[in-house]
């Protein structure tokens, strides 16, 4: 079976499995209070403390789902340059993942069932179970867990970072 | 070499080490990725800024060369030619010669083998490039030329002032929550009293030495804004003499002080407006005496802080930006659409300088280039977290304002409370408190009633939510605001909390562009509280209809006890 390693953060959203590549992961905290912000989008809750540090904290069952759902977790992730909060169901797995991507047409019936912005969506994968013998040899088993790995970038939106350094 | 100068060239070799260090990284990725044009942008933008910068030092090999580098990429980025592997030859060849010039300090070099080169090439002339050759350090005609020393600084990892920052913060917070530990004793019982007053004597001089360290901490990135401006002045009576214009420097001397990355980053992009004030700004001698000025056009360069802001200003008084000619060339060049510029205020119209391939620039200069400041300038504003904002008028002259986020700051805030959140306004900000029963306010001026006389309410809680206020409540609490242009409105709030040290974080700057916010800080409890900007509270309410009116009252002192309970002040004298 073709197989590689994914260094990713594994977590659930709405009972789904994403990951994020694991370099723009700060940490997974759980849910700590949060200060709304007036006039922001749906999506962005609002601000929370994370060791003393304020970060913004978006919901990504809204952003992904334009649904609200109960989050459990922050994942504390860089994007576009900032530190910011992704509320998600729970973490599953951190490190170094053995994964199959998926074929085209497979990813394609995979994203089509996933009421979703694929906007979101880098590629999908197959999570594998590997299992090292005694004897130094390694058996991969298939799980059937199906994968999506996000594009972190776009947890802020496009409009919204163009509000960054706004001409006034 | 005189003294001006030579802090000039001091200057010059420092930054261009930097963005040599960049336009290497550059070049090996376009060997790798010649279609990033992103980075083609980068590259020709770094040649452009040393060029720009070594034409006011008459350095002219560095400038000779880099301009020569600078149409083959602008060529490149334009998509006229390829990026191949005689593109990426001449490029490293330019980069040799200016790292022999600028590393070495040996600024008259012979330049003339890669600027032909270059030059054949354009013209189609086939050229053959050995990719070992280097300059020829034999036919570099070395001049007795100044060595400079340039300024040695001790580098600590930007990581480990981060972690201390960051654990002074958590320090802070720490300190903030024992402080209240001696209080939370005393009702405990009299037995504690030895223990307390013990505990009470530790916190004060954890206090003492928690709030200097603090001091120190969140300091120790900064660095007085004035430094970069005093750059500019050879800059400015070089120009004038080029463009054949009589322009005086004024710098004001403001006190703000920014992280020491923002102000080394903000040399280059500021150096693209003074040039552009001057070229495009500061009309010529003939121009100013026929509009009725002063022969001697003036740009003049400010700095200060505004709630957690710090602002830079670059003003002239020239000709101005017409708005409407500016939309009209956006749309000739298809910026913007024209069916969707109909609802365009000035302000927008004027942004529109700073998109990408706008330029009104007639022809290609070497002053103001080739309509890639603006466009750069915003970049690099931006990716410093900033903002810029413009502002003009027609024959009176331009303000550019370039603003930044202060990233940590001790403000003295009055926490308040408005629909069960907490929001904190600085203190300073604030102008007075004051209370009034329900029965007081009106929902609109008494006719014959003359309106001088009546204060305009606002309701925060309908501002920022668009909620409606609590119409049960019989004492209302309202503050004043210190602006202006808040002489005459009042906010409404539910309760005042209390008074406290507030470290004040900027936000993301997405956040940050959100109306009605300056910053957000962590309270003793963990929870976040955003602090409030008057000024732009007073802003959003010059747009809508005041919540009601309310006669002004004199001054009283018993009128802003709350304010003053907090602050200890026992005769209630006013707070700001």
């Amino acid at each position: 079976m073709q197989h590689e390693n994914l260094s990713v953060v594994i977590f659930e959203v709405a009972g789904k499995a994403f990951a994020v590549d694991l370099d723009l992961v700060d940490e997974v905290v759980p849910t700590t209070k949060i200060t709304s912000i007036p006039n922001s989008p749906p999506f962005l809750l609002g601000l929370t403390a994370v060791r003393g540090r304020v970060v913004a904290v978006i919901d990504a069952a809204k952003r992904f789902f334009q649904r609200p759902n109960i989050f459990g977790y922050f994942l504390v992730c860089n994007v576009r340059g900032n530190l910011t909060a992704i509320a998600i169901d729970q973490p599953i797995i951190a490190g170094d993942v053995c994964i199959r991507s998926l074929e085209e047409n497979e990813s394609t019936l995979y994203l089509s069932v996933l009421d979703m912005d694929k906007r979101f969506i880098l590629k999908s994968f197959e999570r594998l179970d590997s299992e090292k013998k005694e004897d130094g040899s390694v058996t991969i088993k298939k799980t059937g867990q199906i994968v999506h790995l996000v594009n972190a970038d776009l947890f802020v939106s496009h409009e919204m970072a163009s509000k960054v350094g706004e001409v006034a | 070499m005189a003294n001006e100068d030579l802090e000039l060239r001091k200057a010059f070799f420092t930054e261009s080490v930097d963005i040599l260090e960049s336009i290497e990284e550059q070049v090996s990725v376009l060997e790798v990725s010649p279609g990033d044009l992103e980075n083609v942008n980068g590259l020709f933008r770094g040649l452009h800024t040393i060029k720009g910068n070594s034409s006011f030092l008459s350095l002219d090999s560095i400038t000779k060369v880099s301009h020569a580098a600078e149409t083959l990429l602008d060529k490149a980025r334009k998509k006229e030619i390829p990026v191949d592997k005689v593109v990426v030859a001449l490029v490293k060849k330019v980069l040799s010669c200016l790292q022999s010039m600028i590393m070495d300090q040996n600024t008259d070099l012979d330049v003339s083998e890669p600027v032909s080169l270059i030059s054949k090439f354009l013209k189609g002339e086939k050229i053959v490039i050995d990719d070992n050759s280097i300059v020829d350090e034999k036919n570099a005609t070395q001049v007795a030329n100044q060595k400079i020393q340039t300024t040695k600084f001790i580098k600590i990892d930007d990581v480990k002032v981060n972690k201390l920052v960051s654990i002074t913060r958590e320090l802070e917070l720490l300190r903030y929550s024992l402080e209240k530990t001696p209080e939370k004793m005393e009702v405990l019982g009299p037995q504690l009293d030895d223990l307390r007053f013990e505990v009470d004597l530790l916190v004060s001089k954890m206090s003492r030495l928690t709030r200097s360290l603090s001091g120190i901490m969140f300091g120790i990135r900064l660095v007085p804004v004035g430094q970069v401006f005093n750059r500019f002045p050879k800059v400015v009576k070089e120009l004038a003499a080029k463009l054949g214009k009589d322009i005086r420097l004024e710098i004001k001397k403001g006190n703000a002080e920014l992280d020491k990355n923002i102000v080394e980053a903000i040399a280059d992009p500021m150096t693209h407006l003074i040039r552009n004030s001057a070229d495009h700004g500061i009309e010529t001698l003939e121009d100013r005496k026929r509009s009725r000025k002063k022969a001697q056009g003036v740009i003049t360069l400010d700095s200060y802080v505004r709630g957690n802001f710090v602002f830079i200003e670059i003003s002239d008084d020239g000709k101005g930006i017409d708005g409407d000619k500016i939309l009209e060339k956006a749309i000739e060049k298809g910026i913007v659409p024209k069916d969707k510029v109909g609802s365009y205020t000035n302000a927008q119209k004027l942004s529109l300088i700073f998109a990408p391939g706008f330029s009104t620039a007639e022809k290609v200069t070497d002053i103001s280039g080739r309509g890639v400041g603006m466009d750069v300038v915003k970049s690099n504003i931006n990716k410093l977290k900033g903002t810029v904002l413009i502002e003009s008028e027609p024959g009176k002259g331009t303000v550019i304002r370039l603003r930044f986020p202060m990233s940590l700051v001790v403000m003295f805030s009055l926490f308040v409370e408005i629909s069960d959140s907490c929001y904190g306004i600085p203190v300073e900000q604030i102008d007075e408190s004051i209370d009034y029963n329900a029965g007081e306010f009106l929902n609109e001026i008494p006719q014959g009633s003359d309106p001088s006389k009546f204060m305009e309410v606002y309701s925060i809680r309908s501002l920022l939510w668009g909620q409606q206020e609590d119409a049960k409540k019989s004492l209302l609490h309202t503050l004043k605001f210190k602006a202006k242009s808040g002489e005459n409105k009042l906010f409404l709030v539910d309760e005042f909390l209390s008074i406290e040290d507030a470290i004040v974080q900027s936000l993301d700057s997405y956040i940050a562009a959100m109306p009605g916010l300056q910053g957000a800080t962590v309270r003793k409890d963990g929870s976040v509280a955003t602090i409030l900007n008057p000024d732009s509270l007073l802003d959003i309410a010059s747009k809508v209809k005041p919540f009601a009116f309310v006669p002004v009252k004199e001054k009283d002192k018993t009128e802003d006890v709350n304010l003053a309970d907090f602050l200890g002040f026992s005769d209630g004298s006013s707070v700001a």
